[in-house]
């Protein structure tokens, strides 16, 4: 458990990025708390002050463009509660009911889980196949970036707030993993998304990979993967996994 | 540090509470005695402490108390209320509960049923995927989510107002003439019943009763489902201080000096113990009959660490966060030992010493870290040796099993106090409590008078339990202190610190003769104890017997070496060694079998042990040393066995007859996918002859009824509901006329505890011996009642004692003339009872698999298990311990492991990490419970417990085998270890890697 010693719940974002550009305090902010509340950012037990942002009108599902199929994502929306909307991609659906258990994806914020960027996060890399980008907030400045350069370049991440996440509704989308069990976290996850050509581009297909470097990332980030090998697969078995995951994966969107 | 006024709507009324910052909302539930809220983990991945968040479950323990401002929380508090109007006062989702079975401990029943009330309020006809997906954050070690689901659409019928059918058990008509193989026909159906009801094949040996072999609903539902004070933590004592313990961050070191002394100063702390101010007096920590088998090699505190999470020192203070600060303000200088973790590395030359003092008794060679040379042979190593010669065909494999914990998802908790009498008192949850009393007593300068052991609910133990874990160590604060004292562990401390399964290096070696008849079975192990002896002994000791009984074979030789490494301490886990064995020997059946042209159940049917066979093994690796000249006929002996009619009943449910249909083993639609099925064959014991023992008491009260006082020790597995049905059934009375009470050493008779799968054998046999007697009082005092000349005529029935002649007093008018009237006596019957036998129960285990041959990722498909406990005194109890010891068994097999590195760290001491199935990825489950009639047991029982432990892994391994033609000999089958196994496989003409 983390040790929290001062707890905040401001009712606007400059007041929690005023907290959370304090001098010389340690402070987390607050989701849902699946990470921070249960200790994972807090090895060394010293002292935390949290900022909670459930007042900060953050969480929901809007449609911003029906038509490209975009959609925005509160980052203070519950997994569960995008796992539950008719609104989020299908294919987002799943695997954010993948990502966590009921007790926890009840809790679990889709800011949360991109702030943690957890290497082994399906629901992260199904984000990265549907083209999905992140709205912070540093310093009252907002900035709209990539979910794949936001978790290349985490520390952009310091001392500002995510407020949303959009993404685009693909035409087709799979996945596929490898697990130790049907419902055990991926030891390498592909998700696979085909999307629709905008403003006279191309159709493209999009594929985020879990479990085969430091965050998810994109099939097309081939200098990042760098499997992390632990007792579940090492590094060569997670490498060769991708490879047949995302072989399996194109072949479920061409079929 | 400031605090939060938090608002919230409590179960639908307002309540303002003041809270520190890190309070949690589990914290602030608890202080108000919502006790169905239940400590998991710090990281609330378990559930058990999971509440409805305006309507939405989640896990209490990760969630701060100010979250909560504003919010609606949800818990049991409400069901109850709105049970109230319905009949009986039970609320739909509670009866239902109750009614199938759906608990065993019930230490998360609360989150479960909460989280139906969210479920229903949703949707009132609930998909099973829906439901299993409700579940999917609570885990239960205990039920495999079979009757849990069960009880979901049941209340959600109820609540429909659809009409619901008693769930009591389909009886089935048997395919054997209970001896003969038999052809099963393919499109049998089989049982159409839910899968949740229990299947039973009678037997025509058992008589018809009144309360045994009935669904009785467990005595103590009530409790669970209400959400009442159960647990050892569910108390509150005046002036409690809380301790913590620091433990070890090195292998295996040296304690070179320790500074307390920020730690004593700082303020609330009561009390720091280590090596350098506790008594060094040694001990074994299993839990076990006196005297406890050597090695004592453990002292309270140590000046060497063995393992990471070893103790250190302990600190008793006026809250947990002073006693976690204390703990950090403590200083300790180490020197760091070299470690070895494997138990073929652990004699080299190389490998350090581990028990390099000289003060601990009972080592057979310290200097080589080996605690055991365990042997026991039914022949001279010369006709061992001319067996084998002999021997058309010779066979040897090694396999490797690995660490798994028990995960019991209430950790170990102790709080002990002094009573007014300044007598110790420990309450804790064990499954030991008589010997924890026994052995505790001299580690803090007491006599067993000066001890009391009480033992509450238990939120599971599976063996972790059946140690004196930490019970010295609160006893120690409380003497130093003269406070109580609670400790209870975290997750962490629960994987790394409290006991774990026995790793094995096993080979066996078997001569065949050219009709497939074993002529001679070897077994030899190097079996891992890590750094204490513990069980060490007597876990070996079963596997050999586990591992050389199954199959009759003329010459038979066991050798085994404990040895010391530096890994978690193993010790007791359910099975208790068998699991170890059976893998390696079903496995190793298994290939003999095809190396031999045999279909594996015909070899193995050639060869297992069956009615009248002797158990030859058995007397040479006695817990109390090995008989060496036995005479035939004094060996003991296989009175009843329905392992024929357990392995048509499981082949025809499983679809055997799919194994040899290429088109399903192959999936054209799916070219990656390989389909198998396997079988094992099982056989366990039922308690230790001539050692375990137990002890009850009954009496009777005023209104006919009865109170059963017995030392066993429910744990979950509904001992209690079984032992009461005996009682019940011996004095003619229903169940709610009989309440039980266990176990308390003050007031409970003796028992040796809950292990060996000897409750309902031994413990059952004490109460039934006690209700004999106790019977007999009755019928005197009716007959003189009744005018009656001879007791003998009269039966007690329905709570009343009948004459010949069709009169008859009720029990109650026994009870009031006994007590008040004439010749007023307290009637009461004792009873214990000890075995000379070990009746085997038998078992057919099934397994249907789909293997990734391509990545090595293995799925299961559908598990079935058919036993022959004897008779089932409860059949929703029995097969519930079926199914959730399966589930067990399947995550020993598949994906539980405990992983270190190479400084001896535990990487994946978290649930999740460490993998237990969750309800949402369960394989379709069937149990089968074929009767036969023990005549030493209590009415006809054998054990159930264990013997769903030991079939899974060589089950899964014959099925992985006949999907892919790969034999694998290590587990657990993780998608790595299946892909090199398959590549290996294809570069070399081997089919064993």
């Amino acid at each position: 458990m983390t040790r929290v010693v001062h707890y905040h719940r401001p009712s606007s974002t400059d007041d929690a990025l005023a907290l959370l550009s304090r001098a010389g305090v340690t402070t987390r902010l607050l989701g849902g708390g699946t990470i921070v509340n249960a200790g994972y950012q807090n090895l060394d037990a010293s002292p935390v002050e949290v900022v909670d942002l459930q007042a900060l009108a953050l969480d929901g599902v809007q449609v911003i463009d029906a038509e490209l199929g975009v959609v925005a994502i509160g980052a203070m929306t519950t997994l569960g509660a995008m796992a539950g909307s008719s609104l989020v991609p299908s294919i987002l659906r799943e695997v954010a009911k993948a990502e966590l258990p009921n007790t926890l994806r009840n809790m679990a914020t889709v800011g949360g889980t991109i702030a943690h960027a957890d290497f082994e996060s399906v629901l992260l890399a199904g984000l990265l196949a549907c083209h999905a980008t992140v709205t912070i907030v540093n310093q009252a400045v907002e900035h709209t970036l990539s979910l794949a350069d936001l978790l290349a370049h985490q520390t952009i991440l310091k001392g500002a707030l995510i407020t949303k996440v959009e993404v685009r509704t693909p035409l087709r989308a799979a996945w596929d993993a490898v697990r130790r069990t049907p419902a055990d976290v991926p030891i390498v996850a592909v998700v696979g998304a085909f999307h629709r050509s905008v403003a006279g581009g191309e159709a493209t297909t999009l594929l985020g990979a879990s479990g085969v470097a430091t965050t998810p990332i994109l099939h097309n980030e081939a200098n990042r993967v760098a499997p992390p090998g632990d007792f579940r697969g090492s590094s060569l078995y997670r490498s060769e996994l991708i490879s047949t995951l995302t072989t399996r994966v194109l072949r479920t969107l061409e079929a | 540090m400031s605090t939060n006024r938090v608002s919230l709507q409590l179960d639908g009324q307002p309540r303002t509470f003041w809270v520190e910052p890190h309070n949690t909302l589990f914290d602030v539930l608890r202080r108000e005695a919502h006790w169905a809220v239940r400590f998991g983990s710090d990281s609330g991945e378990t559930g058990s402490a999971a509440v409805l968040f305006d309507g939405r479950l989640v896990s209490s323990e990760i969630m701060l108390a100010a979250q909560a401002d504003g919010h609606e929380i949800t818990t049991i508090a409400t069901l109850n209320q709105r049970g109230s109007l319905f009949p009986g006062g039970m609320h739909p989702i509670q009866t239902a509960f109750m009614a199938t079975g759906a608990m065993q401990s019930g230490y998360s029943v609360g989150a479960m049923m909460l989280g139906t009330l969210a479920l229903l309020e949703a949707t009132s006809r609930p998909s099973e995927s829906e439901i299993r997906d409700m579940l999917s954050g609570i885990l239960d070690r205990e039920t495999g989510y079979v009757k849990v689901v069960e009880a979901v659409v049941r209340a959600a019928a109820i609540l429909r107002g659809d009409a619901v059918t008693p769930f009591v058990p389909d009886f089935l008509t048997p395919l054997t003439n209970g001896r003969d193989p038999v052809e099963v026909n393919p499109a049998d159906p089989g049982s159409l019943a839910n899968k949740a009801v229990p299947r039973v094949i009678p037997s025509r040996d058992v008589p018809d009763m009144a309360v045994v072999g009935k669904a009785e609903l467990k005595v103590d539902a009530l409790k669970l489902v209400r959400g009442n004070s159960a647990f050892v933590d569910d108390i509150e004592m005046r002036g409690m201080l809380f301790a913590k313990v620091l433990r070890s961050p090195h292998a295996h070191a040296r304690i070179v000096h320790i500074d307390d002394s920020k730690a004593r100063d700082l303020g609330g702390v009561h009390a720091v113990l280590h090596h350098g101010n506790t008594p060094r007096i040694h001990y074994a920590s299993g839990g076990q009959s006196w005297p406890n088998p050597y090695p004592w090699d453990q002292v309270s505190f140590d000046n060497v660490v063995r393992h990471v999470g070893d103790r250190v020192c302990a600190v008793a203070a006026e809250t947990i966060a002073i006693a976690e600060e204390a703990l950090r303000l403590i200083e300790v200088e180490y020197e760091v030992l070299p470690a070895v973790f494997d138990e073929r590395l652990a004699m080299d030359e190389s490998a350090p010493m581990i028990h390099a003092e000289n003060d601990s008794p009972g080592i057979e060679d310290a200097d080589r870290n080996l605690v055991h040379h365990l042997k026991g042979a039914t022949k001279s190593p010369a006709d061992m040796e001319r067996a084998f010669a002999e021997s058309d065909r010779v066979f040897e494999q090694t396999f490797r099993v690995h660490q798994v914990q028990q995960t019991p998802i209430e950790p170990h908790i102790a709080i002990s106090w002094l009573d007014e009498d300044e007598r110790l008192v420990v309450r804790t949850s064990t499954q030991v409590p008589f010997h924890v009393r026994r052995m505790l007593a001299p580690l803090v300068g007491l006599t067993v008078k000066d001890v009391r052991i009480i033992k509450p609910r238990i939120g599971g133990g599976f063996g972790a339990k059946q140690e004196m874990l930490i019970e010295d160590l609160v006893a120690h604060l409380t003497m130093a202190t003269k406070r109580p004292v609670r400790l209870e562990l975290t997750r962490l401390e629960e994987f790394v610190s409290s006991r774990t399964r026995h790793p094995q290096t096993i080979t066996y070696k078997t001569g065949v003769d050219r009709d497939g008849k074993l002529t001679a079975q070897e077994m030899r192990i190097r079996a891992n104890t890590g750094p204490y002896g513990t069980h060490g002994y007597t876990v070996q000791m079963v596997t050999g017997l586990r591992g050389l009984s199954s199959y009759n074979a003329p010459a038979k030789n066991f050798d085994c070496e404990v040895v010391y490494t530096n890994i978690p301490v193993p010790g007791a886990y359910r099975g208790y060694g068998a699991p170890q064995a059976e893998f390696a020997l079903e496995s190793h059946m298994e290939d003999i079998a095809e190396a031999i042209g045999l279909d594996a159940i015909d070899f193995k049917r050639k060869n297992w042990v069956k009615v009248g066979d002797p158990m030859d093994i058995a007397p040479r690796l006695g817990e109390r040393g090995a008989v060496v000249d036995i005479a035939d006929e004094d060996l003991p002996r296989v009175m009843t066995s329905g392992i024929e009619e357990c392995v048509a009943q499981g082949k025809r449910a499983i679809g055997w007859h799919r194994r040899s249909d290429p088109s399903w083993v192959i999936p054209t639609e799916r070219p990656h996918i390989r389909r198998g099925l396997g079988f094992a064959f099982c056989m366990h014991g039922t308690a230790i002859p001539f050692m375990d023992m137990g002890g009850c008491s009954i009496k009777m009260n005023d209104d006919g009824s009865f109170n059963v006082l017995s030392g066993a020790a429910d744990l979950g597995t509904g001992a209690d509901t079984v032992l009461a049905q005996i009682a019940a059934e011996v004095l003619g009375v229903g169940i709610d006329d009989v309440k039980m009470y266990s176990a308390d050493t003050d007031l409970t008779p003796f028992d040796v505890g809950a292990y060996a799968s000897s409750t309902t054998y031994i413990s059952g046999m004490a109460v039934k011996k006690a209700a004999d007697e106790l019977r007999w009082k009755i019928k005197k005092r009716a007959a003189k009642m009744l005018g009656v000349d001879e007791p003998c005529s009269i039966v007690l029935r329905d709570k009343r004692a009948w004459a010949p002649d069709g009169s008859s007093v009720s029990l109650e008018e026994v009870a009031l003339d006994s007590l008040h009237t004439q010749d007023q006596e307290q009637f009461m019957g004792i009873g214990s009872h000890v075995s000379t036998e070990c009746p085997p129960p038998f078992a057919a285990q099934f397994a249907e698999i789909e293997v990734d041959i391509e990545t090595g990722q293995v799925t299961v498909t559908k598990l079935v298990m058919a036993v022959d406990c004897g008779v089932a005194i409860n059949p929703v109890t029995a097969s519930g311990q079926v199914e959730g010891g399966m589930i067990q068994a399947l995550g020993y097999a598949h994906c539980e492991e405990l992983a270190l590195d190479e400084q001896g760290n535990c990487v994946n001491a978290s649930f999740g990490p460490y993998k237990i199935y969750r309800a949402d990825e369960m394989p379709e489950i069937e149990v089968f419970l074929v009767q036969t009639m023990e005549d030493s047991g209590p009415f006809g029982a054998k054990a159930v417990a264990e013997i769903p432990k030991d079939g899974v892994a060589p089950a899964l391994r014959a099925a992985i085998k006949h999907a892919t033609g790969v034999g694998i000999n290590e587990i657990p089958f993780t998608p790595e270890r299946v892909r090199n196994a398959l590549r290996l496989a294809m570069a070399t003409p081997s089919t064993s890697s």
